[in-house]
């Protein structure tokens, strides 16, 4: 069963007139700041990606000399510990993806046909076969059983309950 | 009519306080980690703008680091919500009142 999200509106928004104060208070601070000067931009850069690329791994010497962009900042090291951030990030979430089965840990990661040894596979395959078996001679076993017994007991008790039984099945 | 750096700021503050309403006014963990991204985004509006008004390429450089702090926040907020999902069988925020695990 899938469920759309619906707006809910009422009191649930009510919280929301914050954001929208806050919104028009900001705009009004924005309109009262004066901003010197116009857009700089990137005049006399031939290639902004390039620029960053070399101020991502400190490649001031492939910089040019020239131009207003010899002036951005070394990110070397910034660049080394997001990717440390980004790994720990990834651990994380396999660790709070995974989850715990009869008290074994299963991992995000892991498929359980290969971790399961064949002997327990075997197993898990005879008893799934035995039930499946039970179940459907079970079911034969009563639909059959149910009228001959009817037959050899002769108790009152007994045959009201067979009769009714068959009576159903009928 | 040029677009000036007014413009960009204001651009950034409605991206804000549409996030800031989400994160206010829903329930679902999945919309709030969106309001998130949105007031994250809004952030990596303003850092670009600015960058392009001093002409300085040193805010692009820093939105970059936010975009994959932003990837980073995601991966661990969607295992947080699998979590949630899991134990209470609901995304709803204000299901788990409690930190007992």
């Amino acid at each position: 069963m899938t469920t759309r999200p619906k707006l809910r509106l009422g009191k649930t928004l009510v919280p929301g007139l914050l954001a929208v104060a806050l919104f028009g208070l900001m705009t009004a601070i924005v309109f009262n700041t004066t901003f010197t000067g116009s857009l700089q931009g990137f005049a006399g850069v031939s290639s902004i990606t390039a620029e960053i690329g070399y101020a991502l791994f400190d490649l001031e010497a492939l910089q040019p000399t020239e131009g207003p962009m010899t002036n951005t900042e070394p990110f070397l090291v910034s660049f080394l510990l997001i990717a440390i951030v980004l790994d720990a990030a990834l651990d994380a979430a396999l660790v709070l993806a995974k989850r715990e089965d009869e008290g074994q840990t299963v991992a995000a990661l892991s498929s359980s046909t290969t971790d399961a040894d064949p002997s327990s596979a075997q197993a898990g395959t005879n008893r799934r076969g035995n039930l499946g078996a039970a179940t459907d001679g079970g079911e034969s076993f009563r639909s059959e059983s149910e009228p001959s017994a009817d037959n050899t007991t002769n108790e009152p008790g007994d045959g009201a309950d067979t009769a009714g039984s068959g009576g159903e099945s009928a | 009519m040029s677009v000036g750096i007014e413009h960009y700021v204001l651009l950034s503050m409605a991206l804000f306080c549409i996030g800031l309403f989400g994160v206010l006014t829903r329930r679902n963990a999945l919309l709030f980690l969106m309001s998130v991204e949105l007031m994250l985004n809004a952030a990596n509006i303003n850092l670009i703008a600015f960058s392009f008004y001093h002409g300085n390429l040193t805010g692009q450089v820093f939105a970059l680091f936010t975009m994959a702090l932003a990837a980073a926040e995601v991966a661990v907020g969607l295992g947080i919500i699998l979590v949630l999902y899991r134990n209470f069988r609901d995304v709803d925020v204000t299901v788990p009142s409690t930190m007992r695990w």
